[in-house]
C-alpha cells in the first residue's frame, strides 16, 4: 500500500480556516480538524512505534497535547507540520520509556491488522511472523534513529522535510539514518547466524 | 559486506516490509477511538473553563479575605459570648435532613488552605444526609460497610431510605460519583441521578451529572441502567451509558483512570466510616517509606513501578518511584523516577505538581535523551492559554 502523506498543499488552506475557528474557540471546527488528520496520524504513529497496545492511547494524547497548544500556534509552519512534530515527540517520548522498560510481545491480532486482508491464513501467518521480526529488529535502535529512519527511508521523506518534523538539522538526520541503516545490518547479521546455527 | 550491499539489504527485508503495512483504521476502531478523542478535549475544555474561572477569580479573592477574616474576628467574639463556661450549653437540633458535611468558607479549599471538617472525628453517610463537593473538590466517604465513594465536586450526592433492608439507594444531583461497591453479601445498590436509574450489584462504576442527562461508566463488574421513560441497558465494564440517547460507548480513558485512582485511593484503608476531603489539585505528601535493613534492589524497585503504571495501579506506582528518588538522589534512576512522576501528575491533570516535580530535577541532565524529555513534558504542563 502506498504510504499517503499528510495534508496535500490543497489542504493546507482548509486546515488554515479551521484552525482559525478553532482558536476563537470553535470547538466543532478543532473536531473536524483532527477528523482530517486521524488517519495520517494513525499510520505515521504505527510505522515509528510498531503496533503496541497503547497506541489508541497515545493518538489521544496526541490530539489533547495538539488542542492545548493550539492557542501557541503561530503558524509560521503548516498544522500539518505542527501536529506531526507533537505525534514525533509523543512517539519519541514512548519509545524512550519502552526502552528502559520491559517490551511486551506484539499482539497477533494488531499485527494481522497491518496486512492485507486478501492473503491466504499461510501466507498471513507467515507474514505476521516476519513483521514480528522486523518490529523486534526495530527495537534495537535508538527513538531517534528510529523515527529518522522511518521518516526518511520508509516514508521516502525528504532531509529538509524530516529535519523540520524531528526539529533537527539536515545532516544531524542523514547521520541517524546511516547510523540506523548500520545497526539493523548488523542485526539482521546476527539474526541470520542464529538461524544458521 | 560494503555500504551499498549493505543497504540493499536493509531495504529489501526492512524497508520494503515497512512500506507495505498498511495501518489504516476501520470505522469501528475510528468510532472508538474518536469517542476517547473528545472525552479528552471535554476534560481539556473542562480545565480551561476553571482556569479561566480561578483566573477571573483571584483578584476579587485578594479583596474578600480581609473582609473574611473581620468576619472570623467577630463569629469569634460572638462564639466566645454564647459558650461562656458558666453558662449552660443549648443543645444544637438535629435537622431532619442534615448536611454530613457542609461547603467550607468560599474558595478556601480550591486555594488549597487547611479545611477545618478534616480535624472532626470520622463520620459516616447515614439515610437523609449528603455529601458536598465543592468546584476543583474531591470528598470521600463511605456508607455501611459496603460502599466507598469518592465525590468529584461540583457535586452533591444524597443518601435515601433504601425501601428494603441491605439495600443502599444515592441521589446524586450534580457532579462526579465514583463508587465502588461489594455486593458479595447480598442486596443492592441503587444511584438516581437526572435521567437515570443505575442499579448495582457489586462492581466498581462511575455516575456523572452532564448537561444532557446522566453518564454511567463501569470499570468492573457490570450494572442495569434505566431511564425516566424505563428503557434499560446494560453496562458492561469497559463501557459507558448515556441517559440522554441510552448509546453505549467505551469508557474514556480519562474516566477509567479516575476510577482507578479512587480505587487506588482506598487501598490499605479498612472500610469503616470516614469522611475526608481532599482539596484539589491535591497536595501528595510524601508516602512514608518503612526501609527494610537490606537495602532493596533499586532496579527491581524500578520494574515494579513499571509495573504498577502499566496495571494503572499509579498511587502504588507512584510510591515506587517517591522511594526510588528518596534513596537515590545522585543515582542513575534518580533522574527517570522525577520524569515518570511528572507523567503521572499529567496523567491526573495535576499540571502544578509536574512542574513541581521537573523543577526537582538537577540542571544538567545525565541522559541528553532525558533533557529532551523532561522539556517536552514542561511543554505539556504550562497551563494551557486563555482565550
Amino acid at each position: 500500500m502506498p504510504i499517503r502523506r499528510p495534508s496535500p498543499t490543497a489542504d493546507a488552506a482548509e486546515d488554515a480556516r479551521l484552525v482559525a475557528a478553532a482558536e476563537r474557540g470553535d470547538r466543532s471546527a478543532f473536531d473536524r480538524l483532527y477528523r482530517r488528520h486521524l488517519d495520517s496520524v494513525y499510520a505515521r504513529l504505527t510505522r515509528v512505534i510498531g503496533p503496541v497496545s497503547d497506541r489508541d492511547d497515545l493518538v489521544q494524547q496526541i490530539f489533547v497535547d495538539v488542542y492545548r497548544a493550539l492557542p501557541r500556534f503561530r503558524g509560521e509552519a503548516s498544522f500539518s507540520t505542527f501536529l506531526h512534530r507533537i505525534v514525533l515527540n509523543v512517539a519519541y517520548e514512548h519509545l524512550a520509556r519502552r526502552r528502559r522498560g520491559r517490551t511486551e510481545p506484539l499482539d497477533d491480532r494488531l499485527l494481522e491488522a497491518l496486512m492485507a486482508p486478501a492473503a491466504s491464513p499461510e501466507q498471513r501467518a507467515r507474514e505476521r511472523e516476519e513483521l514480528r521480526r522486523i518490529f523486534a529488529l526495530m527495537d534495537h535502535l535508538s527513538p531517534k534513529r528510529r523515527a529518522a529512519f522511518v521518516l526518511v527511508a520508509v516514508e521516502c521523506m525528504s532531509l529538509d522535510e524530516a529535519a523540520s518534523l524531528l526539529d533537527a538539522n539536515p545532516a544531524a538526520v542523514k547521520q541517524r539514518v546511516l547510523e540506523a541503516r548500520r545497526e539493523l545490518s548488523v542485526a539482521l547479521d546476527r539474526r541470520s547466524q542464529r538461524e544458521h546455527r | 559486506m560494503n555500504a551499498s550491499e549493505r543497504d540493499t539489504r536493509v531495504d529489501t527485508e526492512i524497508v520494503a516490509a515497512l512500506r507495505e503495512v498498511s495501518p489504516a483504521l476501520d470505522e469501528i476502531h475510528r468510532a472508538r477511538l474518536t469517542g476517547a478523542i473528545d472525552a479528552g478535549l471535554d476534560v481539556a475544555d473542562r480545565e480551561r473553563a476553571a482556569h479561566r474561572d480561578q483566573t477571573a477569580r483571584q483578584p476579587r479573592t485578594r479583596w474578600r479575605w480581609p473582609l473574611f477574616a473581620v468576619a472570623a474576628v467577630a463569629a469569634a467574639f460572638a462564639l466566645g459570648i454564647a459558650f461562656r463556661p458558666h453558662e449552660q450549653q443549648a443543645a444544637i437540633p438535629a435537622s431532619g435532613a442534615t448536611l454530613a458535611v457542609t461547603p467550607p468558607a468560599n474558595g478556601s479549599a480550591a486555594q488549597g488552605r487547611p479545611d477545618q471538617s478534616l480535624n472532626r472525628p470520622p463520620e459516616a453517610l447515614a439515610p437523609s444526609t449528603s455529601l458536598v463537593a465543592l468546584r476543583g473538590e474531591r470528598a470521600r466517604a463511605t456508607v455501611g460497610t459496603r460502599v466507598r465513594l469518592t465525590l468529584v465536586g461540583d457535586g452533591r450526592v444524597t443518601v435515601l431510605a433504601a425501601a428494603r433492608d441491605g439495600d443502599i439507594e444515592l441521589a446524586l444531583h450534580a457532579g462526579r460519583l465514583l463508587v465502588d461497591y461489594d455486593g458479595r453479601a447480598g442486596g443492592t445498590l441503587r444511584v438516581r441521578s437526572p435521567g437515570a436509574l443505575t442499579t448495582v450489584v457489586g462492581t466498581l462504576f462511575a455516575v456523572e451529572v452532564a448537561a444532557a442527562g446522566s453518564r454511567v461508566a463501569v470499570a468492573r463488574g457490570k450494572v442495569r441502567t434505566e431511564t425516566t421513560t424505563g428503557d434499560g441497558a446494560e453496562v458492561a465494564a469497559g463501557n459507558s451509558w448515556t441517559s440522554g440517547d441510552g448509546r453505549l460507548a467505551p469508557i474514556s480513558n480519562e474516566l477509567a483512570l479516575a476510577l482507578a485512582d479512587h480505587q487506588a485511593a482506598w487501598v490499605g484503608r479498612a472500610v469503616e466510616p470516614e469522611l475526608e476531603r481532599v482539596a484539589e489539585p491535591p497536595k501528595r505528601a510524601r508516602p512514608a517509606v518503612s526501609r527494610p535493613a537490606r537495602q532493596p534492589d533499586l532496579n527491581a524497585l524500578y520494574e515494579k513501578a513499571e509495573a504498577a503504571m502499566r496495571d494503572r495501579s499509579l498511587a502504588e506506582a507512584r510510591r515506587l518511584l517517591e522511594t526510588i528518588v528518596d534513596r537515590d538522589p545522585h543515582g542513575p534512576l534518580y533522574e527517570e523516577a522525577l520524569l515518570d512522576l511528572a507523567r503521572l501528575a499529567l496523567t491526573d491533570g495535576d499540571r502544578e505538581e509536574a512542574l513541581r516535580v521537573l523543577d526537582r530535577l538537577p540542571p544538567r541532565l545525565r541522559d541528553p535523551a532525558l533533557a529532551e524529555t523532561a522539556d517536552h513534558l514542561r511543554a505539556r504542563a504550562q497551563p494551557p492559554a486563555p482565550r
